[in-house]
């Protein structure tokens, strides 16, 4: 794997610098839309992908609020995308259900259906917060960042979220939810 | 309830991180959008400038604020309803352009000096308790003189006009006695050779 580049490389148009940025970032914020939902998550980010490398020379500052950045745009660019849908809802035959909800299509695959299913009962902020907490491990600050909230928000909701979804997983409300 | 550790291991394992580049050729592009990015960014003197710009727009703003401020303070300063500090302020500031505006100091002074001319030309009369203006013919009575010395009024009392008892004619006297004439013959009301004055 390549080492990690300054700022200022890929600032530079370096080949090497944007293979690692492609390398490093390109998975995690697919996985971010997936799990908020969008449809086509490998759309959205190779939009995300193009808008960091096209503003990237505005952009100073350390690696950390690199990261804080590129998420940040991942998450305007999610929630454009779910706006545009329900503005224009895309109604097939075959699929009537609120498709920025995380419905049984995003379970197909999934490695645990059980946690799936309470993410479902979620709201949309509370799977971003989620998401990027444990799964991309952004510090709080980093959250806030991204979300465009304070810290001290940031902080609280992600409490509640995280209990939630424990509470979720470990009693009987999870089964409740699923059979109703 | 589970542990956030155990929740952070089977989010990380289901999450999905593929990604299959709708552009074959995106991540070579990535490079190529950074210059051409760079190229379109905006120079950093077009950028101070609308920074610029941009604190010029709310300097107007705080100027729009301070006029409305202060034409609302000259509005209440006119009926002099500030309190004397401001109303001396506002009234000294705005006297500089030649608008008068009421003046607590001001009006201090003329009412001393009103209060103070009015002491000096009025006569307090202690007698009586009455205040005797001047006349303005320089003819004064002196206190306690009224036009008439007390007791003596145009007529003793008790006096009328005519004694009691004594008509404007004796009875049984007429006006004129006969043969006389109210003057004695020869002597005229005024001596001869004299004259009234």
């Amino acid at each position: 794997m390549t080492s990690r580049p300054s700022i200022a490389q890929l600032k530079d148009g370096d080949s090497d610098a944007w293979v690692w940025f492609f390398t490093e970032f390109s998975g995690q914020i697919a996985g971010y839309a997936r799990r908020m939902g969008v449809s086509d998550a490998d759309d959205v980010t190779g939009t995300v992908l193009e808008t960091v490398a096209r503003s990237v020379s505005n952009f100073s500052g350390s690696h950390s609020q690199f990261r804080s950045w590129v998420f940040s745009i991942a998450h305007a660019r999610i929630v454009d995308d779910h706006r545009r849908r329900d503005r224009r809802p895309e109604v097939e035959f075959t699929d009537t259900h609120d498709r920025t909800q995380v419905g049984p299509d995003s379970l197909i695959g999934s490695g645990d259906p059980e946690l799936e299913v309470a993410m479902t009962q979620l709201t949309e902020e509370q799977r971003s917060l989620l998401h990027l907490r444990f799964v991309l491990e952004l510090s709080t600050k980093e959250i806030a960042q991204v979300t465009d909230k304070s810290e001290v928000a940031t902080r609280v909701a992600l409490h509640r979220c995280s209990k939630k979804l424990r509470e979720l997983l470990s009693g009987g409300e999870l089964e409740m939810a699923v059979e109703s | 309830m589970i542990s956030k550790h155990e929740l952070k291991d089977r989010m990380q394992r289901a999450t999905d991180e593929s990604f299959s580049s709708p552009s074959s050729t995106l991540m070579e592009r990535l490079p190529d959008l950074v210059k051409a990015g760079a190229s379109t960014a905006l120079p950093v003197h077009v950028r101070a400038g609308r920074r610029f710009a941009v604190v010029l727009g709310s300097v107007g703003v705080i100027g729009w604020l301070t006029m409305a401020s202060a034409g609302a303070l000259v509005g209440i300063s006119a009926v002099g309803k500030l309190p004397d500090p401001i109303q001396q302020f506002v009234a000294d500031v705005v006297g500089t352009v030649g608008i008068d505006l009421p003046d607590p100091a001001q009006a201090r002074t003329d009412n001393e000096r009103r209060q103070s001319d009015s002491t000096g030309s009025t006569t307090t009369s202690s007698v009586g308790g009455t205040t005797t203006p001047s006349s303005p013919n320089g003819n004064t009575t002196s206190p306690g003189q009224s036009g008439n010395a007390p007791g003596q009024g145009g007529t003793a009392p008790g006096q009328s006009g005519n004694a009691p008892g004594q008509g404007g004619t004796a009875p049984g006297q007429g006006g004129t006695s006969p043969g006389q004439s109210g003057d004695a013959p020869g002597r005229g009301g005024t001596a001869p050779g004299q004259s009234g004055r």
